[in-house]
């Protein structure tokens, strides 16, 4: 065994703790997944389709310079299998033309806004109607952000859950039905959200996804994997042990009366939507009131992932400001009996796993950088170390991969299940550091109080035959 | 660092590689399998169209060529498209077939799941199986959904009476299953809910919401009784039913909760029920609801007073008219917005 310093010691313990940590959500999520396989056979969701009887759903898409993919976005919204949908659209004072666009195909009619105005938002410019979709309803409102543009739609949706999806996010006709099961399972449910699957390469038409594919450029190959393992992995064995705080924001339902009764989404913060699921979830402990947050990880929402590094750079660094945020102002959760799986799993892990990761992990490569430079390393055991580091997480990622395609087969080619795993073999080298670097600088700007969102850039969806 | 950092490297890619071959290999069984099994399939569904079409020729052998669960999943997926004397065919093709045997030996599984499965079989096929009493009382609440549903189709007044208590249970798929089927039971549920509501096992919300599917005339005494509940819900749901049902015991009782209602959202539900029967002397106490400091209630009298029509619409224009806020706002809402009539 090599002399280690006590620098060394500490990073050698932390890696043993989460990866025990991700060997006992593997164990939970095999596990969770058996029972939802269990409960889902033969299951026959057309029932609820000639319900008399049913909670009504509103869909709150916000959009801001989403001209490109608005259309499709909204037609499929439309089309999904549910008796009564209402879409509610927010355009947060797009620069391009994504209400004209709207207009153009939807048929606006403008009507007046009469909606209880609970949560102050920025200033609603115009409220329209559509007169060819009568569930459609178009906010036109001041550039607010992204919460304040979905605390509008909350507002102005009259559902009993409300249903939270970015407007460039496709979702599987049926995945509304799916994901309203845990609400009729239970009353103590607030929240419930799906996996998030990459679209890129997929093919398109006209608004659904027809022909799920692995895509063959490297920065949209490698999210797809990750994406695969943090939903099929994460969020699944934490959702065993009840320690979810985290519904995706491009695709959550909620309790509509819950979100309001917490006053909607908070604007001071970049990760809103977690914001949100822990502020539901420590406000309905602290009431003894409905505090559940399920994920179900059948329902699939598709969404654009960043093609340029630019952008996932940008992206990482606001999702992990978003997460100091959250975890600092709910602080008071950590290690608290009364807050159970929340306090005791969900919130540490978080911190621990989520949080102080890329800092261990740069303090690390740095360590090494410094000891090559002055000959101080053991070359063996620092090879030995970083494959067993590689070693691991392909583990965990092949065996994700593994639990995707014996529970929810979507891509039958051969050829894109060798994709996956190339994509998750190349994976840890490169990518991974770049990661850790733009979240290290998340961690830096939220010290810094930076809160801005940085620009996304969306290419539309591949359509088939194009 | 206590063991053998290479030999632990050397595992997991054992581990990987490993998985990572049996992963294509089941899946290239698996697409195999699927590409030998898909004509089978299509030919059995064919076969079986056909026959349920008035064809002659008997779809039982293709169907033999499948597994039991495949021929199972096919009868399921047309079951539940059918009804009248194609359903009855089709429950005898699987009885002869086997199916139906199987899986009602499957309801006595210790197993939840083929208990589930057997469970789905029968509510997509329309069969009541033998022991449906017992699966009504399942420890799995999934089981007990399927139950419902197969009780609610049968409707007959045992299962459905023994169905409808489902309603008072704690929450769960087995009473929003009976919530949903419920009204398709038609009258039997109408007669079976009318009894419940007279004299509730419980709070009897989720049975005035289903009832309200219903609408039967028998119901008027218990939604009356129930408009007196302790729970603000309950009595909303009540004032609800009481606009869905009409007479006059009903209008009395909707103009008292409308004015000495302390919950707005009871007073709200009033208000929406009154616009609902349209009548139209409830105009003047709506349109004083105008001026309540909620604002549910506020909207739901603005909405009332438009589907009473002209009287009502007379109301908001003195209202839009006047000076008094939050009256004036609303009534000007309501009276500019295409879609509240």
């Amino acid at each position: 065994m090599p002399d280690l310093s006590w620098l060394e010691t500490l990073i050698l313990i932390y890696f043993l703790i989460v990866n025990t940590f991700y060997g006992l959500v593997l164990l939970a999520a095999g596990s969770e997944l058996t029972r939802e396989q269990r409960e889902i056979v033969w299951d026959t969701g057309w029932r609820i389709l000639g319900a008399k009887t049913y909670p009504r759903i509103s869909i709150v898409a916000p959009a801001y310079n989403e001209e490109a993919s608005v259309v499709d976005a909204v037609k499929a919204l439309l089309g999904h299998h549910y008796p009564e949908i209402e879409v509610v659209v927010v355009d947060d004072g797009s620069k391009d033309r994504t209400l004209e666009v709207l207009r153009e195909n939807f048929h606006l009619v403008e009507v007046p806004p009469i909606y209880d105005k609970t949560i102050k938002t920025a200033e609603l410019l115009h409220l329209y109607h559509s007169s060819r979709y009568p569930q459609l309803k178009v906010v036109a409102k001041a550039n607010g952000g992204k919460a304040d543009a979905l605390n509008l739609g909350l507002q102005i949706a009259g559902g009993d859950l409300l249903c939270v999806i970015d407007a460039d996010t496709l979702l599987e006709p049926e995945a509304l039905l799916k994901l309203l099961r845990p609400f009729l399972e239970s009353d103590q449910v607030v929240a419930a959200g799906g996996s998030i699957c990459a679209v890129n390469g997929s093919e398109v038409s006209p608004s659904r996804v027809v022909s799920p594919a692995v895509p063959r450029s490297f920065l949209p190959g490698v999210q797809t994997v990750e994406y695969l393992r943090a939903f099929l992995l994460g969020r699944l064995g934490l959702n065993r042990w009840g320690a979810n705080l985290i519904i995706s924001g491009a695709f959550g339902l909620f309790r509509r009366d819950a979100v309001l009764a917490t006053g909607g989404y908070a604007a001071d913060t970049v990760g809103e939507d977690m914001e949100l699921v822990v502020r539901l979830r420590r406000h309905g402990l602290d009431n003894n009131g409905p505090h559940e947050v399920v994920f179900i990880p059948d329902p699939v929402a598709w969404t654009e992932v960043p093609t340029s590094w630019k952008v996932l750079g940008r992206q990482r660094d606001r999702w992990q400001r978003g997460l100091c945020d959250s975890l600092w102002r709910h602080a008071k959760l950590a290690l608290r009996p009364r807050y159970g799986a929340v306090g005791w799993i969900g919130y540490p892990y978080q911190l621990v796993v989520e949080l102080i990761s890329p800092l261990v992990e740069a303090l690390g490569w740095l360590l090494l950088v410094l000891s090559l430079l002055f000959g101080d390393v053991n070359t063996p055991f620092a090879i030995q170390f970083l494959l067993v580091a590689y070693g691991y997480g392909l583990v965990l990622t092949v065996l994700a991969i593994a639990m995707e395609q014996s529970c929810f087969p979507r891509r039958h080619k051969l050829r894109d299940l060798l994709w996956l795993l190339w994509w998750g073999l190349v994976e840890p080298i490169g990518f991974r550091q770049f990661l850790v670097y733009h979240r290290l600088m998340g961690i830096i700007n939220w010290f810094r109080g930076k809160h801005s969102w940085g620009k996304m850039e969306r290419t539309g969806f591949r359509k088939t035959g194009a | 660092v206590i063991v053998d950092l290479g030999w632990v490297a050397g595992t997991e890619f054992v581990v990987g590689l490993g998985c990572s071959l049996v992963m294509l290999t089941v899946s290239a069984v698996q697409n195999r399998a699927r590409k030998r099994q898909q004509p089978l399939q299509a030919r059995a569904a064919e076969a079986l169209a056909a026959w349920l079409a008035g064809g002659k020729e008997e779809p039982a052998a293709a169907l033999r060529a499948l597994p039991r669960s495949q021929q199972a999943e096919i009868l399921m997926s047309l079951g539940s498209k059918l009804d009248g004397e194609a359903v009855s065919r089709l429950q005898q093709l699987a009885a002869q077939l086997g199916v139906t045997g199987y899986a009602q030996r499957s309801l006595a599984s210790g197993r939840w799941w083929a208990r589930l499965r057997a469970a789905r079989y029968f509510s997509s096929l329309r069969v009541v199986p033998e022991g449906l009493h017992r699966l009504l009382q399942d420890a799995n609440s999934l089981v007990r959904a399927e139950a419902v549903t197969i009780a609610c189709a049968s409707r007959q007044p045992e299962h459905v009476e023994q169905a409808a208590l489902q309603l008072f249970d704690p929450p769960s798929l087995a009473r929003f299953a009976c919530q949903v089927n419920l009204p398709r039971a038609g009258a039997v549920a109408g007669q079976e809910l009318a009894k419940l509501l007279a004299n509730p096992p419980g709070d009897p919300l989720l049975a005035l919401r289903v009832a309200g599917a219903l609408r039967e005339p028998a119901m008027t005494p218990g939604a009356l009784a129930c408009s007196h509940h302790e729970q603000p819900a309950t009595r909303a749901a009540a004032a609800e039913l009481l606009g869905q049902l009409g007479g006059p015991e009903a209008i009395a009782r909707l103009q008292q909760m409308l004015s000495q209602d302390a919950a707005p959202e009871v007073q709200a539900a009033a208000a929406q029920a009154l616009g609902t029967l349209n009548h139209w002397e409830v105009c003047g106490p709506l349109a004083s609801m105008l001026q309540s400091p909620a604002w549910q209630v506020r909207y739901a009298a603005a909405c009332a007073l438009r589907k009473l029509g002209p009287p009502g619409e007379l109301f908001l224009r003195k209202y839009a008219d006047g000076e008094a806020e939050p009256s004036k706002t609303m009534a000007q809402f309501a009276l500019q917005a295409p879609g509240l009539r």
